[in-house]
This record gives structure tokens, C-alpha cells and sequence, in this order.
């Protein structure tokens, strides 16, 4: 959809996913690695379990659709080459401690000098500005001061991080629409734009529930409830054990409940579970100064009958009966799932050096028009260099080589 | 002062509720767009009678959760289920770029509003659907909530220790943060495409689907490797110490994350280079992961002694990553970085009064966002009417007293 448009990624792990969405989307993004490759190449999963700076799943999951240069930009010959690039340019993603580009020359003040077009995203743990502007922030320390890890985890155990990379990736998502949106208003004004994306404020925006509102107008702190949600002034479970695995329900009340808790009541007769629950009439039912004692004896069936049956059969009858229950899926049911499988999600991509194709997560929405998603397997190291070097920029062969043997690509 | 914003002169038209739809508008709105929200006095949309409200008396004007959803939109309470109102929405379809709506999958078809419909009144109009599964497919049913596309995708699977079951993280749905960003750009995506190939496009946008993404070495791993990655909480594989500690005070946790041996280095000296960490079965990392739980109690004992501030600041002054697991009242109240970037905005709205609202985490040089309150119920019905439909105020009382305008 965004073809035509070129993007040079200089970011490391905490910020790969932002050009890995834009090139997904069609723009030109190129990899700029140091000479040897990015270091988050020998970060885990591998292949067949290899440790090999090619073969580094980590690198592949979100590098997927770029080409790669490597480059020493540190070096005054590859700041030189880097400003060429510069000048072809729509796009620089960075993730550098602030100040570090500006120091070697190649700020946005410098850059937006060669070409004034130019949108240049700057992502850092904390932003570049304010007291907390050089302290180094990783995926932990980051949910940590988003304030959602103060809520995950059981009550009386150590909070608990959300999935590994989640900080990285919902940054990375941020900062690829806040480039759009500069993007959209160059292609009208002709003007590029700095933008500074906080990977801590990406975090506190995650947590739109709790700050500011909760504590502005409740003076109230959620903290951690395991599987169980809090609200209401009574617990209500959330993650139900099934016999092999997690689902997730939450009862409900009001109008909102009262069709769903009415065919899971039937449910529970049919399996002889129903007991007292039968004189609850879920069209007054509601949470207005409901009893813990209540949701307990309204849970306690609910539970016997889910663990029952397995995730797949829970969802199955759940679809059949209009009840809102979905299988807490691993990594394997997400390949069984019914919804990805019809909408033909799973994108088929080659890996002519390791002699497979494999299934990568495809479309990130479906448009009548485009396919907006995984393209072409991520860049080996250095490998688009004479597209770049020699047919983009003509540099000779004796160029290149001269550049190889200082270490510049 | 004039303002120039990325979206100045595109319109948007949306029929959203609660905050995956609504959340996707707010973009637009906040960067220039003229957003129209379609709603009903009769029937309020979900986030206008969620608490909190103001003076806990609920209303649809009362709700703070509202104005989170729907900054600078114009609301018009219009009865599409009516025929002259339903003529008026395809009126407002023609005069928008954009159409944006998150009722359940398939309302809007039934209605004769699908895709052909809106495209014979507008050729090019770009129709952004958001949902929790998609618009299409078997499990589009289910619906649900926040959490049935973080259970569906895979996240909740993740949200938890090796030993203990899942956790959720209470209220917040965390896909509904993260599917409206991917709407939002599909439908900008969408723009520019229009601007250069003249055509619109239909956007069936889920949440399901770009979330998986989020887990993508994991999923990458039961492809080619056949294995279903564990779930590591607060520990990472290629770090240690990596974990929240526990603190002096009630419930007190900071977080410390120790990559490197420069990291190591520095983590040492902050605690005095203590003889245990001396020993060589913390010497490297690959030591340090086979002797982790050893390795955290030696932490623990160090941190209960301080605050999570204390050693956030001891630790980051020796270049070592920590930091505070912060609370809603740390964020609000005290972070010195919330406050000096002013994440939190001091916004006035006529009846909820002051209160404070969280700007989008990018700041953008040259066209900051210009972020202003949700709108009152049916405010700018007089407005639509007369000067982008161009009624008469005698037009406009009839629409009124017809019950079209509700």
C-alpha cells in the first residue's frame, strides 16, 4: 500500500518492529547493520536450535520484508555513505541513545539539511527529553514504569512482565503509525519532521485503564489479581483451567449478561450442574451490591463444568451456544485455529538457504485492494551491499573492496 | 493560532462504541481530521455509561472513560434505523473520506450499509471495519472482549511464570491499545493509496490478527523447530539478573535487567562487590542461568534494604537498566519524567470539569497533536445539519420533532 517509499532502519531490538510493519506495508526498508552483523542476531530461538548469526529466529520474526546493508556509521567514509543514502530517502528509524547521531553527525538538524523531506523517528526507553532521558531501559524495565506489570502476576507472588518483546513490539507499533501520520502530512506540505516516541509513555498509554483515570477519580491502585478480575468490589475469575489447558470467560450482568448467562445456564442443566442457580433470574441479575458469596456460588458449577472438556471442545460448544469463551491458545493451537485458518492468514515464506518455507504470521488486516503483510524473509548480513554499493550508488569494485577492508561494510 | 495538522481537511464519519472503534477516530481527530460520531440519546454507546462518572452519578456526558475515547470529535444523534435517517447517513457517507465503524460483525451489512452500498454513494470512500475477530469467519460469533483476542492470540499464554497458570492484567485490555493503532493505519495507508491511484478500499482490520505478530519468534520456533516456547515472566533467557525484586515497604518491587558483563560490572560495584558475587558460579552468564534462583535471592536481600527508586537511581547511574514497577498513584503523582515530558494532560470538559487525559506517546516536531475534550451527546447536530448538509434551522426543528434527530 506505502510503495514507492524507502526507509533506512537503523534500530536495534527495541525498535525492529517499527520498520518491520512499514515494509509490510510496502515501503523499501533497508537494514543498516554495523559490519558483522546486528548483535541481535545471536539472540534465540534458532534453527533446528543452532546458535548461527543466519539462522537466528528472533532476527527472522522481526526483520521479515527488509533488505540489509551493513555499514559502519561510527566511521567518517560510512557517515559519508550513509548521507548518500540519505538524500533517496523517506524514512530514518533510529533507536540510539539520544544524542548519538547528533554527535556523529548524522542528527536530524544535519540530515534534514541534505534532505528536507526526510521523516526521522527517533525511539528510546524513555525519550529525549527529561530527567530519565539517558537511563537505559529494556522490554522489563519498560512494562515495569508503564505500570501494567503492577497489575500481572498473582497476589502474593513477583510481578510478572506480558509477553517477552512486549514493550519492544507495541513501541515499534507506535512509532510506525506516528511515522505515517508525519508521513501523510509530508505528501501534502512537503515537509519532513523529527519525531520522538517514549517507549515508557507507549507503555503508560497501554495502561489507559488505570492511568490516569483509576487514580485520578477512584484514588485506587489495581494491583495484581492473578486469573481473577477485580471490579465491582468483587472478584470475578477471568482464566478458567480446562483439562488441557486455559479458557477465558467473565461473567457478566445487566443487559450485557443476561443472554449469554441465560444459554450457560442451560448448559449447566444439561449437565446436571444447574443446582440453585436456576432461581437466578439473569434479566434483574447485575453486579449493583452483588455478594462475593453470590459470585462464588454462581462460579463454583461454571468451573466443575469447564473442566470438563478441552479448549477445543469448550470453544466449539461456546460458538454453538452464543457464549463468549476462548481457548487460552499456545503457539501450536494458534496453527489449529478455526477464524486464522478460514481467513488464510498464515503466509508461506522461502528460506532458499536453509531449504524450507515456513508459515510466518501473515495479513495485519485484510483490504480488498492490497496484501498488507510479510513479503520476503529477513536479510543475511551484508546481503543486499551491491545493490545498494555498486547498482545504486556505483561504487567500483575496487571501491567495495577498499571499504571492506576498513571495516566500513 | 493556526495550526497546521497532518489530517487537516480529511473527513471522517464513524459509528463506534466502547474503545477498539472509537480509539481508532481519536487518531484522526487528534491530528486534524473532522470526525463525525454517529450516536443515540436512546441507546448511549457502551464507553458513555461506563464509570467513572463524575460525582459517581452516571449520565452520558458524566463518563471520564468517554472523553479517553473520543477526543475532539463532533457528536451527532442521528436514528439511522429510521429512513430519513438512514438517508442522511448516506449523505454523510458521500461527504466522507473515510467511514469507520466497530459495531458487531455484520450489523452494518444487514442494514444495507455494507461495502456496495456505501461505494455507490461514494465510489472511493475508504470503510475501515475494526473488530475483535475480523468481519469474516467462524469464530467472528464469539466476539467477545479485549480478553478473548488476548487469550485467541496467543498473549494470555505468555502473561505468566513457568509454574503458575496465566494472569491478567485486570481491566486493561491490552489489544484494545494495540488494534486501534493498526487501524489507524490502515486507514492512512489507505489515504495516500486513494491520493495516488484514485481507488478506496475495504479494511476489515481484527485484533486477533496483528497481535500474533507480537509472539512471532515463538511462533517461528513451533514452525521450523516443532517446540512450544515456555513462558519466562519477568526472566528473560539471554539475561540475569532479569526479574522485579522485592523492595522495602508493603508490596515495593523494582525490576533489574542484566545483559551484558558491562551491565554485570556495574550491577557488582553498585552492591559493593560482596564476596558471593565473586564466585564463579555467578561469573558469566551461562553460570548466572543455571544458578538463577541462587542467584535472586542474593539480589532480593540487597534490594529489600532499598526503595524501588533507590535502586533505579544507584543502579542507572552505573549504567545498569532498572527501574520502579510503578503503580497507577507513581505515575500520576510522582515520575519526574511523566511530568517533565507532560504525558498527562490538564484537560477541562463542561461537565466532567478538570481532569487529566494521556497524550499519545510520540511527539511529532513539527505537528504535535492538538487534543481536545469528547464531545457532548448530540452536540453538533445543528452544526451537521446546517452547514455540512446544508438544512434550514426550520429543516433541521423537523428533523427534531420527527425523531430522526434523537
Amino acid at each position: 500500500m506505502l510503495s514507492g517509499l524507502r526507509a533506512l532502519d537503523l534500530t536495534n531490538e527495541s525498535g525492529f518492529f517499527c520498520g518491520k510493519i512499514l515494509a509490510e506495508f510496502g515501503v523499501d526498508v533497508i537494514k543498516v547493520e554495523p559490519p558483522g552483523g546486528d548483535t541481535a542476531r545471536h539472540h534465540g530461538p534458532f534453527y533446528k536450535d543452532t546458535p548461527d548469526p543466519e539462522k537466528s529466529l528472533y532476527w527472522f520474526a522481526f526483520n521479515d520484508s527488509k533488505r540489509g546493508i551493513t555499514l559502519n556509521i561510527e566511521a567518517p567514509e560510512g557517515q559519508d555513505i550513509f548521507k548518500k543514502l540519505v538524500k533517496k530517502a523517506d524514512f530514518v528509524l533510529e533507536s540510539f541513545p539520544p544524542g548519538h547521531l547528533d554527535r556523529l553527525g548524522l542528527g536530524y538538524r544535519q540530515l534534514s539539511a541534505i534532505n528536507p523531506g526526510l521523516i526521522m523517528t527517533a525511539i528510546t526507553p524513555f525519550g529525549q527529553t527529561g530527567p530519565y532521558k539517558d537511563y537505559q531501559g529494556t522490554d522489563l524495565i519498560i512494562m515495569a514504569m508503564g505500570g501494567v506489570m503492577s497489575l500481572t502476576g498473582k497476589p502474593d507472588g513477583i510481578p510478572c512482565r506480558l509477553s517477552p518483546d512486549h514493550a519492544y513490539c507495541l513501541g515499534g507499533t507506535n512509532a510506525a503509525l506516528a511515522t505515517m501520520i508525519a508521513y501523510y502530512y509530508r505528501s501534502w506540505s512537503g515537509e519532513g519532521q523529527y519525531i520522538d516516541v517514549a517507549l515508557s509513555e507507549c507503555a503508560v498509554r497501554e495502561n489507559y485503564n488505570e492511568v490516569p483515570i483509576s487514580w485520578e477519580f477512584r484514588r485506587y491502585n489495581a494491583g495484581r489479581h492473578g486469573d481473577i478480575m477485580f471490579r465491582y468490589g468483587v472478584n470475578t475469575r477471568t482464566i478458567w483451567p480446562c483439562q488441557d489447558g486455559y479458557v477465558t470467560w467473565t461473567l457478566f450482568g445487566g443487559t450485557i449478561g443476561a443472554s449469554e448467562n441465560k444459554q450457560l445456564s442451560k448448559w449447566l442443566d444439561e449437565e446436571g450442574l444447574l443446582g440453585d442457580l436456576k432461581d437466578i433470574d439473569w434479566d434483574q441479575f447485575g453486579f449493583d451490591g452483588i455478594t462475593q458469596e453470590k459470585i462464588n456460588r454462581i462460579e463454583k458449577p461454571v468451573m466443575e463444568l469447564l473442566k470438563r472438556y478441552t479448549k477445543k471442545e469448550i470453544e466449539g460448544e461456546s460458538l454453538e451456544r452464543g457464549l463468549r469463551i476462548s481457548a487460552v491458545n499456545d503457539v501450536r493451537d494458534l496453527f489449529e485455529n478455526i477464524q486464522l485458518k478460514f481467513r488464510e492468514y498464515w503466509e508461506d515464506i522461502e528460506h532458499p538457504e536453509l531449504g524450507i518455507t515456513a508459515h510466518y504470521p501473515g495479513h495485519l488486516f485484510i483490504s480488498n485492494e492490497t496484501k498488507v503483510g510479510p513479503r520476503f524473509r529477513a536479510p543475511l548480513i551484508g546481503e543486499h551491499n551491491r545493490e545498494i554499493y555498486a547498482d545504486e550508488l556505483g561504487l567500483d569494485r575496487d571501491a567495495m573492496a577498499g571499504l571492506k577492508q576498513k571495516g566500513v561494510i | 493560532m493556526d495550526r497546521r495538522l497532518p489530517f487537516q481537511g480529511v473527513k471522517v464519519l464513524e459509528w463506534t462504541q466502547a474503545i477498539n472503534g472509537p480509539w481508532t477516530g481519536a487518531y484522526f481527530a487528534d491530528f486534524g481530521a473532522e470526525v463525525i460520531k454517529i450516536e443515540s440519546t436512546k441507546f448511549p454507546e457502551m464507553a458513555r455509561t461506563s464509570s467513572p462518572f463524575k460525582d459517581n452519578i452516571p449520565g452520558p456526558d458524566r463518563s471520564i472513560t468517554f472523553n479517553t475515547f473520543n477526543t475532539g470529535k463532533k457528536s451527532f444523534t442521528l436514528n439511522i434505523r429510521q429512513p430519513r435517517g438512514r438517508e442522511i447517513f448516506l449523505k454523510l457517507v458521500a461527504w466522507a473520506d473515510i467511514v469507520l465503524q466497530n459495531q458487531r460483525p455484520g450489523l452494518m451489512k444487514q442494514m444495507s450499509f455494507g461495502y456496495e452500498e456505501l461505494k455507490k454513494v461514494k465510489e472511493d470512500i475508504i470503510f475501515l471495519e475494526v473488530s475483535i475477530m475480523g468481519q469474516e469467519g467462524p469464530l467472528v460469533g464469539v466476539g467477545g472482549w479485549g480478553s478473548n483476542s488476548m487469550a485467541q492470540s496467543g498473549q494470555f499464554y505468555y502473561y505468566r511464570f513457568p509454574d503458575d497458570g496465566p494472569s491478567s492484567p485486570g481491566f486493561t485490555a491490552v489489544p484494545d491499545a494495540i488494534g486501534p493503532i493498526f487501524a489507524a493505519m490502515a486507514g492512512i495507508a489507505a489515504l495516500d493509496y486513494r491520493r495516488r491511484t484514485g481507488k478506496g478500499q475495504h479494511l476489515d482490520v481484527s485484533q486477533l490478527e496483528p497481535l500474533v505478530h507480537f509472539l512471532g519468534p515463538a511462533v517461528l520456533n513451533y514452525v521450523v523447530n516443532g517446540s512450544i516456547q515456555p513462558p519466562v515472566g519477568s526472566r528473560d533467557p539471554h539475561a540475569a539478573p532479569h526479574n522485579a525484586f522485592r523492595c522495602q515497604g508493603n508490596d515495593q518491587w523494582c525490576v533489574i535487567s542484566v545483559f551484558t558483563d558491562e551491565e554485570w560490572r556495574g550491577f557488582c560495584r553498585v552492591l559493593g562487590d560482596p564476596e558471593w558475587t565473586k564466585s564463579p558460579g555467578f561469573a558469566t552468564l551461562t553460570a548466572r542461568k543455571k544458578n538463577e534462583s541462587e542467584l535472586e535471592e542474593h539480589v532480593n536481600r540487597w534490594t529489600a534494604q532499598h526503595t524501588p527508586r533507590e535502586v533505579m537511581s544507584l543502579m542507572q547511574a552505573a549504567g545498569v537498566p532498572a527501574g520502579a514497577v510503578q503503580n497507577a498513584e507513581d505515575i500520576v503523582d510522582f515520575d519526574p519524567q511523566v511530568k517533565a515530558r507532560e504525558l498527562l494532560l490538564k484537560m477541562h470538559h463542561p461537565v466532567v470539569g478538570d481532569y487529566l487525559h494521556t497524550r499519545w506517546p510520540f511527539i511529532l516536531s513539527k505537528t504535535p497533536a492538538d487534543i481536545r475534550t469528547g464531545p457532548l451527546i448530540g452536540a453538533d447536530n445543528h452544526y451537521v445539519c446546517t452547514e455540512i448538509l446544508g438544512m434550514s434551522d426550520e429543516e433541521f426543528v423537523e428533523l427534531i420533532n420527527r425523531d430522526v434527530i434523537i
